[in-house]
């Protein structure tokens, strides 16, 4: 009798260690899955943006600082304040803007998330003085 | 005499703790693998955000330096009588201008040449380990030049090394 008490009372120890070690390493794991949730979140949008400002840019660039071929591909497309508003998707949006001087477009792309917070900008240039590509 | 063991029922010293010592290292092992795979994409991604501003970059200045190469060459053909007048000049003076361009606007220039016997321009704009070759044919002739080559290129001579930021930190 009581030996089967001894033998309880060191199961319900040991259940309530494990129950704490686990507690403890779980909440601990918990942190990080959230941390690579979050981080992934992140990252994902990153390439996002830089796939859509790159086919943005491409565009702009082959169609020498023009906008066609563009609202073509996005065709929601609209200036305002001479700044190119480009909906990628419901949230997120590029802002272009084109400048043009001596025979140069100059290409300046931000893309912005749902918070208005733009976390990827590209800028280049191109000379539109009737370059010759050999075909 | 009653040699008849007592069933033991319910759970034996030991078992749980196993139990769970096998479950948390089993989690522990999945939220480090998942860790390590974001990280290492977030590596990447960012790589790859890194290269394609600094690609725009370089072929901004590309562009920069191709609209003075235009330009001067306008020039010299609004100004030589033949063909053999414009290519002179060009020899003597095309690289020389290629170069102060480059150094007044800090571009990385390499490989500036001009070969008189083919008429061929080359030239390599370089940012952190990758350049933009231009190779172009001159002519005299109103469009004075054909664009042969404008190609993205590889201009690192190390060997890839590890640095700190590919480490991974579990307790940030």
């Amino acid at each position: 009798m009581n030996s089967d008490k001894k033998r309880t009372s060191l199961v319900l120890m040991e259940l309530i260690i494990a129950i704490l070690f686990f507690s403890i390493v779980s909440a601990f794991c918990a942190k990080i899955f959230l941390t690579a949730h979050l981080e992934s979140e992140s990252n994902r949008k990153l390439a996002e943006a830089v796939i859509e400002c790159q086919t943005a840019m491409e565009l702009i660039l082959a169609d020498d600082g023009k906008t066609d071929e563009l609202a073509k591909i996005y065709p929601d497309i609209f200036l305002s304040d001479n700044i190119y508003n480009i909906p990628v998707n419901e949230t997120d949006y590029i802002l272009a803007k084109i400048t043009f001087a001596d025979n140069m477009a100059v290409i300046k792309l931000d893309y912005y998330s749902d918070n208005n917070l733009c976390f990827y900008s590209l800028e280049s240039q191109k000379y539109i003085g009737g370059v010759a590509y050999e075909q | 005499m009653n040699n008849k063991k007592k069933s033991s029922g319910g759970i034996h010293v030991g078992t749980s703790i196993v139990l769970v010592i096998f479950v948390l290292l089993c989690l522990l092992t999945f939220a480090t693998l998942s860790l390590i795979t974001v990280q290492s994409d977030i590596n990447l991604t960012s790589s790859a955000a890194t290269r394609v501003r600094s690609y725009y970059n370089l072929y901004g200045q590309s562009e920069f330096l191709l609209s003075n190469i235009d330009a001067f060459l306008n020039e010299t053909y609004n100004s030589s009588d033949n063909g053999d007048s414009y290519y002179d000049v060009i020899s003597d003076k095309l690289e020389d201008t290629i170069n102060t361009v480059a150094q007044n606007e800090s571009i990385n220039i390499e490989n500036v040449k001009y070969s008189e016997d083919t008429n061929l321009l080359t030239y390599t704009v370089v940012f952190d380990n990758k350049g933009i070759l231009v190779t172009m044919k001159l002519k005299y002739l109103p469009d004075k030049y054909d664009i042969i080559a404008y190609k993205s290129v590889n201009t690192s001579k190390d060997e890839v090394t590890f640095t700190d930021d590919m480490k991974l930190d579990l307790f940030y």
